[in-house]
C-alpha cells in the first residue's frame, strides 16, 4: 500500500466508525520492514527479514474510550473488526477526560522536510549487509588471545505511519534506522567481562561502518579483572554513552500519568530548582536528521521547542490530552523528540583528569527509581580513578541516592555528546555521590 | 483479594518508617517466595543454553562440576499445574518437564532449546520459548525455585549479627558474561543482632552469579513459589515465568545505601 491508499484506507474505517456509533475516532496504520544480520565466530547466527502491518483505531463512545489494534487490513473484516470494537467500548466505564485533542493544537502542514528518513535502505544487497556484519567482526576475531566470543549484527529499519482523526488532523511519517554493532567476551584470571560498540545513523551513507569491532575489544579487554572499592562518597564520571539511565526517571516524574497518579517527585515544582544551574535541557523536534525529529506527536499535537530545565529550574512537564484534562493543564505533548543539553567546554579525558579520587562509570546493571519519592539505587560498573589516572575496573558496586539531591550534586558536563540517539548527552560530573562496595 | 490488599496497605504504612541501610557488603537473608528472583537472575540466566553454546555464559566451563553446598538443589519446572510459568509443550513442540539444574551442589543440566541441545547432544528440555509468532524460540526459564533445605527460618534470622532481611522486589538484570546480577529491593528489613528491626527500602543488591551461589550456607524448610505475576525479558521478548525459594541465607552481597 502506498501512502495515498493508506490514507484512503484510513478514512473510510473512521467514516464506517462514524457510522456505527462512534463520536470521534482516529485511526492510523503503520508498517515496517526490518532486517537483522547476527553473525558469531564468522558464521551467520541469526538472520531475519520481517515486514509489518497494523491498523490501530481509537474510538470515543458515549464517554467510554478504547483502543483496537489488528494486523489484518482487508476491507471487508475491517468493518467488522470495527463494530465489535465498538459495541466492546459499550461495556466499558465512562470517562469524562476522554476525547482527540483540541483542533487548534494540530500540526497543520507545510512545514520543511526534517530528513529522518532513507529510502535508500530499501534496496540494499542482503550481501552487502552481510559484508558489512563480516567486516565489523573481523576487527575483532582472534585479535587476541584472552577472547572468548566475538559477535557482530547489522540491522536496518524503515517504519510508515498515516493518522487521521475525526476533528480533522491528518500527517503521515517515516523513519529509517540502520546500524552495526559488535559484542566482545574475553576471560581473564578472574572475571569475563564483555562489552559492545555500536554505530547508528538514520541514513546508510552517513553511518559509520569502521572501528566498531576495534572498540568493542578495547572495552571488554580494559575490563578485565575487576575490584570493588570501599563503600563511601566519591565524585563520578558518567559516560555519555550511559548518563540517559539517570535521566530516565526525571522523564518519567515529567509525565502528565506520574503527576496525576502522584507518582512523581516532581509534583509541584514547575519552575522550582530541582538540579544543579548547570543543567539546561530542550526538547527540540526540529533538528534536521534529529533521531528524535517531528512535526507532530502520537496525538497529531504540533510539537514545538521547548525548554525542559533551564539552569537547573523545571520549566515543563509532558502532559498530553487526556491527563491535560484531568490535571487541567495545558497540553504539551506526551513525547519526547529531542533532547539537548547545554555542554561544557572539556572534553572526557580531561574531566577524568581532574578526578582526585572517583569512579567513571560506564555501565549500570539493574536497579529502579521509586517515582513518588525520588529514591534510587543502581548497580554501576566502571574505572576507579585516582589522581586523575584510572587505576583498575571495578564492578558490583551500587550508586544510591534520591533524585531531588541527585541533580544538585551535577559540576559539570562535558562537550562530547552522543551522536545517533535521540538523547544527546554529554558525559556528566557529580561530586559526593554515595556508592557501595566492600 | 481481601489478604492482597491488606498486605499492600500494610507494607506502605511501614515504609513511612523505612530507611536505608549503610552501604557495602553484608549477609543478607532472603525470605521464602518472592526472593526466587535470586534463583532467576543470578544463575537461571546464566544456564540458558544459548548463552553456554556461545561460550559467554560464566557457567559454560561448569557442567558437572560442584558449584554450591549439599544442601542446594534448583528446579527450573513447566509442569506445575496452574502455574504462571507451566507450559504443555514448549514453542518448539518439545514437552515441558521438571529440569533439575543444580542437584544437591552439582551443575546437572543447562535450558535447552532445539538448537542447544543438538549441539550439546542431549534430550530438549522444553525450554524454547517465545513471545508470539513475531518473535523466534530460545531457552528460557518457566517456574525456577530452590528446594527445601535443613534450616529453620528463625535459626537463619538468629544467626546473623549484622545484615538485612529482604523478601519484596520489584526487579532484577544480569549481566551474563561477568555474572553480576542485581535485584532491586522494594521492602525488607535491618538484622540487628539476630533480630530483625527498621523496615528499609528502595536499595538495590547486586552479586556475582558463581560467588553467590556458593555463598548460600543456610536453606530453611518452608519452600514458598511466589504468586507474583512475573514476566521475564530476554531479546526484547517477555514471557510469564514464576519463581520460589525457601529462606536462604547468602553470605555477602553488595547493598546499595548510604555512607555516613
Amino acid at each position: 500500500m502506498n501512502t495515498n491508499e493508506k490514507y484512503t484506507l484510513a478514512n473510510l474505517v473512521m467514516d464506517h466508525a462514524l457510522k456505527s456509533g462512534a463520536e470521534q475516532v482516529s485511526v492510523s496504520i503503520d508498517d515496517s520492514r526490518r532486517s537483522n544480520i547476527e553473525i558469531r565466530d564468522q558464521k551467520i547466527d541469526k538472520l531475519t527479514e520481517s515486514v509489518r502491518n497494523s491498523l490501530t483505531i481509537e474510538l470515543f463512545v458515549e464517554k467510554k474510550y478504547s483502543a483496537h489494534s489488528t494486523s489484518r487490513l482487508k476491507k471487508e473484516e475491517l468493518f467488522r473488526f470495527v463494530e465489535e470494537a465498538i459495541a466492546a467500548t459499550r461495556f466499558l466505564a465512562e470517562d469524562e477526560f476522554r476525547s482527540l485533542p483540541e483542533q487548534d493544537l494540530y500540526y497543520k502542514g507545510g512545514a520543511d522536510d526534517l530528513r529522518v528518513v532513507d529510502p535508500k535502505i530499501d534496496t540494499i544487497d542482503p550481501k552487502m549487509k552481510i559484508d558489512l556484519a563480516n567486516q565489523v567482526l573481523d576487527e575483532a576475531f582472534k585479535k587476541d588471545e584472552r577472547i572468548i566470543s566475538v559477535t557482530s549484527t547489522y540491522s536496518d529499519r524503515i517504519s510508515n505511519r498515516v493518522f487521521v482523526t475525526s476533528n480533522g488532523f491528518k500527517g503521515d511519517t517515516s523513519n529509517s534506522n540502520v546500524s552495526l554493532s559488535a559484542e566482545v567476551s574475553v576471560k581473564g584470571e578472574t572475571s569475563r567481562p564483555s562489552d559492545y560498540w555500536y554505530e547508528n545513523a538514520i541514513f546508510f551513507d552517513k553511518l559509520v561502518k569502521s572501528s566498531i569491532g576495534t572498540k568493542a575489544l578495547e572495552r571488554a579487554i580494559k575490563k578485565l579483572d575487576p575490584k570493588k572499592i570501599k563503600s563511601g562518597k566519591y565524585d563520578v564520571v558518567i559516560e555519555n554513552r550511559t548518563a540517559a539511565s539517570m535521566l530516565y526517571p526525571l522523564y518519567s516524574a515529567m509525565q502528565g500519568s506520574s503527576i496525576y497518579q502522584k507518582q512523581s517527585f516532581l509534583i509541584g515544582k514547575e519552575n522550582q530548582a530541582v538540579a544543579s544551574p548547570k543543567l539546561t535541557i530542550f526538547d527540540d523536534p526540529f533538528i534536521q536528521s534529529g533521531f528524535g525529529s517531528a512535526m507532530f506527536d502520537s496525538e497529531g499535537l504540533a510539537t514545538v521547542r521547548r525548554p525542559i530545565i533551564e539552569g537547573g529550574i523545571l520549566r515543563n512537564f509532558y502532559i498530553d490530552t487526556y491527563y491535560g484534562k484531568k490535571l487541567k493543564m495545558k497540553p504539551t505533548s506526551g513525547d519526547s523528540t529531542n533532547i539537548l543539553f547545554s555542554i561544557g567546554d572539556r572534553d572526557l579525558k580531561s574531566m577524568l583528569e581532574s578526578i582526585n579520587k572517583g569512579v567513571f562509570i560506564t555501565g549500570f546493571n539493574g536497579g529502579n527509581c521509586n517515582g513518588s519519592t525520588g529514591d534510587f539505587s543502581y548497580g554501576i560498573e566502571g574505572f576507579f580513578i585516582e589522581k586523575g589516572k584510572i587505576v583498575h575496573p571495578v564492578n558490583e558496586m551500587n550508586i544510591t541516592g534520591n533524585m531531588n539531591q541527585f541533580w544538585f550534586s551535577l559540576v559539570e558536563l562535558g562537550k562530547d555528546v552522543l551522536e545517533g540517539d535521540s538523547f544527546k548527552t554529554p558525559s556528566m560530573m557529580f561530586e559526593k555521590v554515595d556508592l557501595s562496595g566492600i | 483479594m481481601d489478604k492482597l490488599s491488606e498486605e499492600v496497605v500494610r507494607r506502605t504504612t511501614l515504609l513511612f518508617d523505612a530507611t536505608k541501610p549503610k552501604a557495602g557488603e553484608m549477609e543478607v537473608i532472603l525470605g521464602a517466595g518472592e526472593s526466587g528472583i535470586l534463583l532467576h537472575e543470578a544463575m537461571g540466566h546464566a544456564f540458558e543454553a544459548d548463552f553456554n553454546r556461545k561460550k559467554t555464559s560464566i557457567f559454560s566451563d561448569k557442567m558437572g562440576q560442584k558449584i554450591a553446598e549439599n544442601f542446594v538443589t534448583i528446579i527450573d519446572d513447566g509442569t506445575l499445574n496452574g502455574n504462571r510459568g507451566a507450559i504443555n509443550v514448549d514453542d518448539e513442540g518439545n514437552p515441558t518437564e521438571k529440569t533439575v539444574l543444580v542437584k544437591d551442589g552439582v551443575l546437572s543440566s543447562y535450558l535447552h532449546d532445539r538448537i542447544s541441545a543438538d549441539y550439546y547432544k542431549v534430550k530438549p528440555t522444553g525450554n524454547g520459548r517465545r513471545q508470539d509468532f513475531r518473535n523466534i524460540p530460545i531457552p528460557r526459564m518457566r517456574s525456577t525455585y530452590m528446594e527445601n533445605g535443613p534450616h529453620k527460618k528463625e535459626e537463619i534470622i538468629a544467626s546473623v549479627k549484622n545484615g538485612i532481611y529482604v523478601d519484596n522486589f520489584s526487579n532484577g538484570q544480569v549481566n551474563i558474561g561477568a555474572g553480576d546480577f542485581t535485584f532491586f529491593v522494594k521492602f525488607g528489613y535491618l538484622i540487628e543482632n539476630g533480630k530483625l528491626t527498621r523496615p528499609i527500602k528502595d536499595i538495590n543488591i547486586i552479586g556475582n552469579g558463581p560467588q553467590a551461589l556458593a555463598d548460600i550456607v543456610m536453606v530453611a524448610d518452608d519452600k514458598m513459589l511466589s504468586d507474583a505475576a512475573g514476566t521475564c525479558g530476554k531479546d526484547g521478548q517477555g514471557v510469564p515465568v514464576t519463581m520460589g525459594m525457601p529462606t536462604v541465607k547468602v553470605k555477602k552481597l553488595t547493598v546499595g545505601g548510604i555512607n555516613s
